[in-house]
């Protein structure tokens, strides 16, 4: 598998790709502000986007990608029929297919959804209905636009597990503004805004770099305790059990003095 | 003005139940943070404001008894979760516009309104681009700021973080806090549990029922993180803090 982008300019966002080499695998978050051309960077790795001027190179691979809005990937009247479009008759009575999709079905728990039209499902399980069928379908690379979204708490964690899971055996590559959720289980990232950085970094150090804005107390503590040189990690702020380790070790050694 | 859920009961096509029966007076001016688990019958609650669902039983109706299907077309305004579905102009200017037109009451006031909906979402520079030429942000951006042309007095919105950028949050919190600052009554439908901080009212929508319960409780279920933290730090700490203000307990863990 082999993905090469070389001096690429998009269009709309003027993003600019000097040279872009995909990793063979794991995970990857590719962040940065709206409007900065994260989602235009995955229409032309799905070869939908047409860029101004450059040149990508897709060898050997097959792409899977959930969008943003996963309705805009619905096209059958049922649940079964939107699994199992994609495979033959032959494939389907597949002893070895009926057990990965009877495993599917319960990972994403759509058993009750089965006969139901995905036009009536809530947003959230319109989107565990697309990454079941990817689930199934197992691309190469994955890339996940905005994956959290919509989902509960929950399903996020089940989504996250999953990803983990099968790291070692695919490229995703994930955007998202949900950063606690992004840094919970994913280690390095590109940051996108003007141009995609080269090489990963590790996504709790564009976190902080970045200084984005919040609305989260608990993230405000963390930035001012880092600016001020308080010896907490990057990522200590994204769980309360953790967050309240790492603070009443720094309070403890503040009343030792 | 209060609305009025009267035993409203919705169901699907097919006769099972989505939400109901619900009974709740929203007083004017309030904000409603309504949260839960997937398909747990949120959006039908939204659904059910716009006016686009219609209950089988029951009545949705204003203080005064007007119900839901004599309400005046600018009362309620929704921000769907898919911008998509509401950004119909050619651009985004005229977007906005097509909302202004619709609800103003002359063509000056429509364009006051236009002016003051871009800029109040920062969205003023791209006016002139094309929905599909924006990203998901922008567009949810967009989306809000049609909404804010049609001065709704009650305005339901669904995921309002959805798509954006930290900046992006910031600024439609701010807008939202201004807009029920000025009596607009609010339904705020999230997962994330920063908007319960801002209401004066919680709904817990699960399986089709709606409970009403206080901030404790919707930040125990949502396992509201910063209040996780406070409360472990003044129990470890043994001090209790008058309120948990960032910058109080980041003086007090590290003084430096």
């Amino acid at each position: 598998m082999a993905i090469l982008i070389e001096n690429m300019v998009l269009p709309h966002s003027q993003l600019r790709i000097p040279r872009w080499s995909a990793p063979r695998q794991g995970l990857y978050g590719i962040v940065g502000p709206n409007g900065s051309g994260k989602s235009q960077f995955f229409s032309v790795l799905m070869r939908t986007l047409k860029p101004r001027l450059g040149k990508v190179s897709i060898e050997n691979c097959r792409i899977g990608c959930v969008m943003q809005h996963p309705e805009h990937q619905l096209t059958e009247a049922t649940v079964r029929d939107e699994m199992l479009w994609p495979f033959s008759r032959k494939q389907q009575v597949d002893h070895r297919f009926q057990n990965q999709l009877a495993d599917v079905i319960q990972r994403w728990d759509l058993e009750v959804h089965w006969q139901q039209s995905p036009w009536t499902l809530s947003t959230g399980q319109k989107r565990r209905l697309i990454l079941a069928v990817y689930d199934l379908l197992n691309p190469d690379v994955l890339l996940l636009d905005e994956p959290s979204e919509g989902l509960d708490g929950e399903w996020k964690k089940r989504l996250a597990t999953w990803l983990t899971t099968r790291a070692g055996t695919r490229l995703t590559l994930i955007t998202s503004h949900d950063w606690p959720w992004l840094l919970s289980f994913v280690g390095t990232g590109f940051w996108c805004e003007k141009t995609l950085d080269a090489s990963p970094k590790d996504l709790g150090q564009l976190w902080y770099s970045h200084q984005l804005p919040t609305v989260n107390p608990l993230e405000q503590l963390w930035r001012e305790l880092l600016n001020r040189n308080a010896p907490v990690s990057w990522r200590g702020w994204i769980d309360a059990e953790v967050a309240l380790g790492q603070v009443v070790t720094l309070w403890k050694s503040v009343q030792n003095q | 003005m209060d609305i009025i859920f009267d035993h409203v009961v919705v169901r699907y096509d097919t006769g099972k139940m989505a939400l109901g029966p619900v009974n709740l007076v929203v007083h004017g001016g309030e904000c409603v943070f309504v949260t839960g688990p997937n398909g747990g019958g949120k959006t039908t609650l939204a659904r059910l404001l716009s006016g686009i669902l219609i209950p089988v039983s029951g009545e949705l109706r204003m203080g005064d008894g007007i119900v839901r299907s004599e309400w005046p077309p600018d009362y309620v305004g929704w921000i769907q979760q898919e911008p998509e579905h509401q950004v119909v102009g050619a651009n985004i200017l005229g977007d906005v516009n097509l909302s202004s037109l619709w609800h103003a009451s002359s063509y000056r006031q429509s364009v006051a309104r236009t002016r003051q909906a871009l800029k109040d979402t920062g969205l003023e520079p791209l006016g002139a681009r094309a929905a599909e030429t924006l990203s998901g942000g922008e567009l949810h951006l967009a989306a809000i700021a049609a909404i804010m042309a049609q001065h709704a007095q009650v305005l339901v919105v669904d995921e309002p973080e959805t798509m954006l950028d930290a900046s992006g949050q910031l600024r439609v919190e701010k807008m939202l806090q201004a807009l029920n600052e000025q009596g607009k009554t609010l339904f705020v439908i999230s997962h994330n549990r920063i908007w319960g901080r801002l209401a004066d009212r919680h709904l817990w929508v699960q399986d089709g029922k709606v409970e009403e319960m206080d901030q404790n409780g919707a930040a125990q279920r949502l396992a509201d993180d910063w209040m996780t933290f406070c409360d472990g730090l003044q129990a470890i700490t043994d001090r209790p803090f008058e309120s948990c203000e960032v910058s109080q307990i980041g003086k007090l863990i590290w003084p430096f």
